[in-house]
């Protein structure tokens, strides 16, 4: 949110000056730092019950301590620590001086343009640019001015540094004694940022604020709350056993002989979904095997991978509407119809698992007075909201704790797991930590959905591209997740993503989509979303024509003339991968680029197909232009990640359907990539002054297209369809 | 019930013979730095020492251990290595989830605890069977040469 309106931002610092903890108001501060335990290893379930300060985005304690509760969620990506770099270069603190946990859901920090609170889209660096650092710099300044007017002075004679005042006459105070002070000054309206020139942190690769406890195994995810309280109950595990097809009931269950199990506690169900609670894990995945359960598979329980795909086909053929384009003033056909030569293609994309290392995970404990939950959500406040409207109860007795989670990308925008939960912990009267296993996690997935696309492609004499059809056969996430974020035509605006923002021109591009609603799955978000789909095929279309056009892919690029920041990128990538020299024997190079999340991206892949038909990956260069790289080795870090995530999935990964179910179940059937298999990988950054732009998703939505143009050049062919594994055999 | 030697204390856990290992850490013990991220030995998340060997817990049943030693992430404070091996880490910061971490310290700990400086295949059989979704198998090589004063990167 880079053009971030005043407003917006004034209704974001309101909850910021509204949060800073005073010792006038000790009571509830009381509260709120004695339901984070010093050792953050186990979590009280004392929760505030004042409600007044869960929308402090910072905290200053009565001991100098700066607590930041950040919105944001950590899902890997680096957020608390380029969040707090933020906070810490205003603030005039050192980073370790600031100790960052999570924000409880709150309205307060949902951001102009946003439908909720939303951790997604590689957006949170971009959000969070402006307002936290104006947020801290006008805290540090009403310190300032309530330290000069104790001492009675200039506020242009007194600084802050490393979280302490100092006046021009030695005078010398921590922050905390001026806590009392700021509440009676009024709120500086805005004030100057840093220069560029001035930060001692921004740009400055910085450790994750996370590292110590997530390497001592400290770190707290779902499944890892302890309860302390001995007025609360002992926490018992609830395993899940869902209906394995969409839309199946629960037709019978017999728990006799399971229920005879020492150490089972309660066999509960709802609609589709099974919970045996026990004392442990291990007592309820051994009674889960003495349960007689018979579903109703219900309408899909004939469906095949093979039946998904014939859906598309078909549906290839029925009405499309246009749903992008970039010149209004002819038809695309007679832009076509202009060109020396049409090419014609058909992309295919198959299901994908989220796969994250972590099961999907919830604990959940529901007194008289609240609803407690450790679980991870993408939009947490619709998802306090859900539950509260489930509960029947006020949004203020539910406590929605975002703790860490073992990644997500995209899964956890999804929250069907954590109603799931809570309609269980309801029926029971201790807390529940509600497991999935491995198995589950992956057949309750919401997989990211198959499609087609079909594009045609004009190009001129010359060879070089001028107008493209696209036409998107699929289902739409957008629709199935949230409609309000549809257009008014009903449009989703997720199957435009990177076409509308192509880094280079082609005259006369348009967008065809013909809608695919396929029953037997849930579609879900995945990593790079409509981008990731979408790039594939443009990029790799490109590949093809420049193939065609006999000339050199980046240099082909080049003629289609590409953006200043574009050029950067490609040069970059080209420079470090010896672009100019040919590629060692046997070693096929590809190459694909994006302008998507405001930033911009070139990869080279090298690769090999050894006498065996197996691939290797031997090096992977990028180049990226994400305006200010806040903390470059982070960023680095996440391409690196995005990489291997969407390398590995374009390589190897294809949901199979049989009987209407997800045939993958764990690891064994569903190959990612490990240590001896990942290339080694350089990320080269764009030194910039612009706004921050995305970053976590963007090595993903180029891989697949460079990985194919990689192979294909040494398989000579266009390779059209994905896993790539599939041309090797 | 069975007595089991855990991050050097011996205790006596009314458990029977067949519940794995990694549920009596972390369901039993309260030991949650142990992962589960597949149950069947396939991603290495819920990797601990016994008798200073990496061994997948969510497959050891409790009762075929006996008086081995069993370390877990929690158990570390006296291994020199061990500190070598989390320095290593902060160094080249191959964290981000986070969860797949202790099982993939856990290796590369018993690794140099048997060789004192494997090269870069060694260290891929040692930690090729550990999942790491967030792909950040680079740096943990890297944090693993730097824990043996290996200066060079990849």
């Amino acid at each position: 949110m880079s053009n971030l309106s005043r407003r917006a931002f004034f209704t974001k610092t309101g909850a910021l000056i509204l949060g800073v903890s005073l010792p006038i108001l000790a009571k509830a501060q009381d509260k709120i730092v004695t339901s984070k335990s010093e050792d953050n290893s186990h979590h009280s379930v004392n929760t505030p019950t004042n409600n007044e300060y869960h929308n402090a985005y910072i905290e200053i304690t009565s001991n100098n301590q700066i607590l930041f509760h950040i919105p944001d969620i950590e899902f890997g990506q680096g957020i608390y620590t380029a969040a707090a770099m933020l906070l810490a270069e205003e603030l005039e603190v050192e980073l370790s001086a600031i100790k960052v946990d999570a924000a409880l859901p709150n309205p307060e920090y949902i951001l102009k343009g946003e439908v909720t609170e939303v951790t997604w889209g590689s957006g949170s660096t971009q959000k969070d640019w402006f307002p936290l650092q104006q947020s801290a710099a006008i805290l540090r300044t009403m310190l300032l001015q309530a330290a000069a007017q104790s001492w009675k002075i200039d506020i242009n004679q007194c600084h802050a540094k490393a979280g302490q005042i100092y006046g021009q006459n030695g005078q010398q105070a921590p922050y905390a004694q001026f806590l009392h002070d700021i509440y009676n000054l009024s709120i500086p309206k805005e004030v100057p940022l840093k220069k560029t020139e001035d930060y001692r942190l921004i740009g400055k690769s910085q450790p994750r604020v996370d590292t110590s406890e997530k390497i001592k195994g400290k770190a707290i995810y779902a499944t890892d709350i302890h309860l302390e309280d001995p007025s609360v109950p002992a926490i018992r595990t609830g395993l899940m056993i869902a209906c394995p097809v969409v839309g199946g009931k629960l037709a019978h269950l017999d728990d006799k002989n399971a229920k005879q199990i020492q150490g089972v506690i309660d066999i509960v169900s709802l609609e589709n979904i099974v919970c045996i609670i026990a004392e442990n894990f291990w007592i309820a995945s051994k009674a889960a095997k003495q349960l007689v359960i018979e579903w109703d598979y219900g309408s899909q329980s004939a469906a095949t991978t093979d039946s998904i795909y014939k859906q598309l086909d078909q549906a290839a053929d029925e009405q499309q509407a246009i749903i992008g384009y970039n010149n209004s003033s002819e038809k695309i056909e007679v832009s076509l119809n202009a060109t020396s030569h049409i090419y014609n293609g058909t992309y295919k994309q198959p299901m994908l698992l989220h796969a994250a290392l972590e099961p999907l995970s919830c604990t959940i404990f529901i007194n008289e007075t609240k609803c407690e939950i450790w679980s991870c959500s993408q939009t947490p406040l619709w998802t306090r909201d859900k539950v509260a409207a489930l509960l029947k109860r006020d949004t203020k007795e539910i406590y929605f704790h975002n703790v860490f989670v073992g990644g997500s990308f995209g899964r956890r925008l999804n929250d069907e797991y954590i109603l799931q939960a809570v309609q269980f912990a309801q029926k029971v009267s201790y807390p529940l930590k509600c497991v999935w296993s491995r198995e589950e996690d992956f057949v309750q997935d919401h997989v990211r959905p198959p499609y087609l696309d079909q594009i045609e492609a004009g190009v001129d004499a010359d060879g070089l591209i001028t107008a493209v059809k696209h036409h998107i056969i699929g289902p739409s996430v957008t629709a199935f997740w949230d409609k309000s974020l549809l257009s008014k035509e009903g449009m989703d605006p997720d199957l435009l993503l990177g076409i509308d923002t192509l880094p280079y021109q082609i005259p006369h591009y348009q967008l065809n989509y013909t809608n695919c609603d396929i029953q037997s799955i849930i579609p879900g978000w995945w990593q790079g979303n409509g981008a990731t789909r979408n790039i594939f095929v443009v990029e790799s279309t490109i590949n093809k024509c420049a193939k065609k056009a006999k000339k050199d892919p980046i240099e082909y690029r080049k003629l289609l003339k590409p953006d200043a920041r574009a050029i950067a990128v490609i040069d970059m990538v080209a420079q470090h991968a010896q672009w100019e020299q040919q590629p060692p024997k046997d070693i096929g190079r590809g190459f694909a680029m994006a302008h998507v999340f405001g930033s911009y991206i070139a990869m080279v892949v090298e690769a090999e197909i050894t006498a065996m038909s197996v691939v290797r990956l031997h090096r992977v260069i990028v180049a990226l232009d994400c305006g200010l790289a806040v903390n470059p080795d982070q960023i680095s870090a996440q391409i690196e990640s995005s990489a291997i995530y969407g390398l590995g999935a374009a390589l190897y990964n294809e949901v199979q359907i049989q009987n209407g179910q997800i045939v993958q179940r764990n690891f064994n059937q569903y190959r990612v990539l490990h240590m001896n298999e990942v290339p080694q990988i350089e990320v080269h950054i764009i030194k910039s002054n612009e706004h921050p732009s995305g970053v976590g998703e963007l090595g993903t939505i180029v891989s697949a297209p460079a990985l194919a143009d990689a192979l294909g050049s040494i398989l000579n062919k266009n390779l059209y369809s994905l896993p790539l594994n599939k041309y090797l055999t | 019930m069975v007595e089991l030697n855990i991050n050097n204390k011996i205790v006596r856990l009314d458990v029977s013979d067949d519940m794995p290992l990694l549920w009596v850490l972390r369901d039993v013990m309260g030991l949650t730095g142990t992962k589960y991220g597949c149950g069947i030995g396939e991603c290495g998340a819920c990797t601990v020492h016994l008798d200073g060997k990496p061994v997948r817990s969510c497959s050891l049943p409790v009762g075929s251990i006996g008086n081995q030693s069993i370390i877990t992430i929690e158990g570390l404070d006296n291994d020199p290595i061990a500190q070598k091996i989390l320095d290593g880490w902060v160094e080249k910061q191959p964290t981000q989830c986070g969860y797949c971490q202790p099982g993939q310290i856990m290796a590369a700990i018993a690794l140099l605890h048997e060789k004192e400086k494997p090269s870069k295949e060694e260290i891929n059989r040692a930690l090729s069977g550990h999942v790491c979704r967030c792909g950040m198998y680079q740096r943990i090589r890297n944090a693993i040469k730097v824990a043996v004063g290996s200066t060079e990167d990849e």
